[in-house]
């Protein structure tokens, strides 16, 4: 475990082994203890891949009270059983609605029906949330599948997309710029204010996708843009 | 609905409160008064709380109709400020009748202005704060910048002015963050995140070379020109971006992260600029040279505690000005 300052008000705790679920576990049951020992003063805890930063109340948390906490956790993982939620996703794969489909399949040396099929018969897991509010890094793509980010990127990618890049997948949340590869729409609204917490992924779920129908895509409120 | 009524942006103006804070883990940024002290005077002249949502004015003013009797003031960066023909001072309570024009002329040093009314503007709240972040199309009105043809709720003044007084105070002395291009800014960082992770040849060509503010800075980022800096390091895991973090892409030209910023990124950040020289950064304009020097946690502590001590006694002098809103 390395820390250093994210600023006055910040603590970053970096773990040494490579991305994995487990690591992501991890780093949440590191999340967990520190915000139940410190449950008034801490602003924010944010995971990447391999970190988590937290964010505090220099009024309110002391950062040698919170660098004791942190340094008591050292080496603490999570059990197994310990998983997120599972998220079953619907997308509607097809030319039509996934631009890059076609170039996703030579580049793999695949058929499209191979590349679908491969795409929505794994589990993914949910590294991190960013770039856009609702927008999160699922990860890792069947290593067949693995493609650079598009050279120059759109200016505008449909909401809800569903796209790869490099090893990792992920849906747009909202009509972005974007610079991956797009293999299909889902109807599923990802970023809800109403809700509470408004994603509807977090960090740590295991995300599916489902095969459906363009009818199915329009009959669950899909939208063309 | 009274309030004000938009009728021309010069560049770029906004709705902004102190930000949409605790959400930063839902990949939804801060956003917020770059210049937080200066909405904060602003409020505490018209008797508002700190985190009253007011209007952030970007560099060539704004022209607004009063729909309703309002209060209002205006700090940050200087403008020149008209309520119709008449022109008022910055830095203490300006009241207005209904039907007037308040005109806010372009920036005479500086880039953020900060307009508030008393009791704020209403806009809805977004996940707690009125803050505007075109990017994520969250806060103000609809997610966007203010255009003509808008009208900002804000509540009528429960005291009829009572011309011709229409400033009843003298001007503040307020401190300001705006500076004139002839001084190198001085923009003290606390090193950290991937600080050792650089070379230490990086570190010198960071804190050894005068670099100059990009035309393109906004509220996201704000470039820094100069010799490229190289970081040495190739491809990292995304991870938490910081107010204020050095972030350097790979083209070596260093970004400083402002309030609007993504909350992930995945190039190197070596550190993150204490507070009062990040404000002072963004006050600043294209052109103006800026250094980068390091320091040690204790002396950044001791700077940041003296800079809102000093900060706190200002707002606290302000309190007695107006009477507090509902």
């Amino acid at each position: 475990m390395h820390l250093s300052y994210a600023g006055l008000n910040g603590i970053r705790i970096s773990l040494d082994d490579a991305p994995s679920p487990a690591l992501t576990a991890d780093l949440l049951e590191l999340r967990d203890r520190i915000t139940s020992k410190h449950p008034a003063g801490l602003t924010d805890c944010v995971l990447g891949y391999r970190t988590l930063t937290l964010f505090f109340d220099l009024a309110e948390l002391p950062r040698e009270t919170l660098l004791a906490t942190i340094r008591e956790l050292d080496g603490v993982t999570a059990s197994p059983q310990c998983r997120g939620r599972m998220v079953e996703l619907p997308v509607w794969y097809a030319e039509e609605s996934g631009h890059d489909l076609l170039r996703v399949a030579e580049h793999s040396g695949l058929s499209v029906q191979e590349v679908i099929d491969l795409h929505s018969s794994s589990s993914y897991n949910a590294y991190a949330t960013g770039f856009a509010p609702g927008f999160c890094y699922l990860g890792d793509i069947p290593e067949v599948l693995e493609i650079p980010r598009l050279r120059t990127p759109r200016r505008i990618v449909p909401a809800g997309s569903v796209a790869i890049a490099d090893r990792q997948t992920a849906v747009y949340p909202s009509a972005s710029p974007g610079g991956w590869h797009l293999l299909g729409l889902c109807p599923t609204p990802l970023f809800n204010l109403e809700l509470s917490p408004p994603g509807l992924i977090a960090v740590g779920d295991l995300v599916t996708f489902k095969p459906i129908s363009r009818d199915e895509f329009f009959e669950l409120g899909g939208t063309l843009m | 609905m009274t309030g004000l009524s938009v009728i021309k942006v010069g560049l770029y103006a906004t709705i902004q409160d102190l930000g949409r804070v605790g959400y930063l883990g839902y990949g939804i940024t801060t956003g917020g008064a770059v210049d937080a002290f200066a909405l904060r005077c602003a409020n505490r002249l018209v008797g508002n709380t700190d985190n009253h949502a007011g209007i952030e004015v970007v560099l060539n003013g704004i022209t607004l109709v009063a729909t309703c009797d309002l209060q209002l003031a205006l700090c940050g960066a200087p403008v020149t400020l008209h309520v119709n023909d008449e022109q008022c001072f910055m830095n203490t309570l300006v009241v207005v009748t209904a039907g007037s024009t308040v005109t806010l002329g372009r920036a005479i040093k500086g880039t953020y202005s900060y307009l508030a009314v008393k009791g704020g503007v209403s806009t809805p709240l977004v996940l707690g704060s009125r803050s505007t972040v075109i990017r994520e199309g969250l806060g103000g009105i609809t997610g966007e910048a203010l255009k003509a043809g808008d009208l900002l709720p804000a509540a009528s003044s429960d005291q009829p002015p009572e011309t011709p007084h229409r400033q009843r105070h003298e001007p503040r002395q307020l401190p300001n963050k705006t500076s004139t291009q002839a001084d190198t800014l001085q923009l003290r960082f606390l090193p950290g995140i991937h600080y050792d992770d650089v070379t230490q040849d990086c570190r010198e060509d960071l804190c050894g070379q005068i670099f100059s503010i990009s035309g393109s800075a906004n509220r996201m980022a704000i470039p820094l020109n100069g010799s490229p800096v190289d970081t040495g390091m190739t491809k990292l895991w995304s991870e938490a971006t910081c107010l204020g973090s050095i972030q350097i892409p790979p083209d070596g030209q260093p970004l400083v992260l402002m309030n609007d910023r993504q909350t992930m990124g995945g190039y190197p950040q070596v550190g993150v600029i204490i507070p009062p020289d990040r404000v002072r950064l963004s006050q600043a304009r294209a052109g103006q040279r800026v250094r980068l020097e390091a320091l040690s946690t204790a002396q950044a502590e001791q700077i940041v505690w003296l800079h809102e001590h000093y900060e706190e006694t200002h707002l606290k002098a302000l309190d007695s000005l107006g009477s507090p809103a509902p």
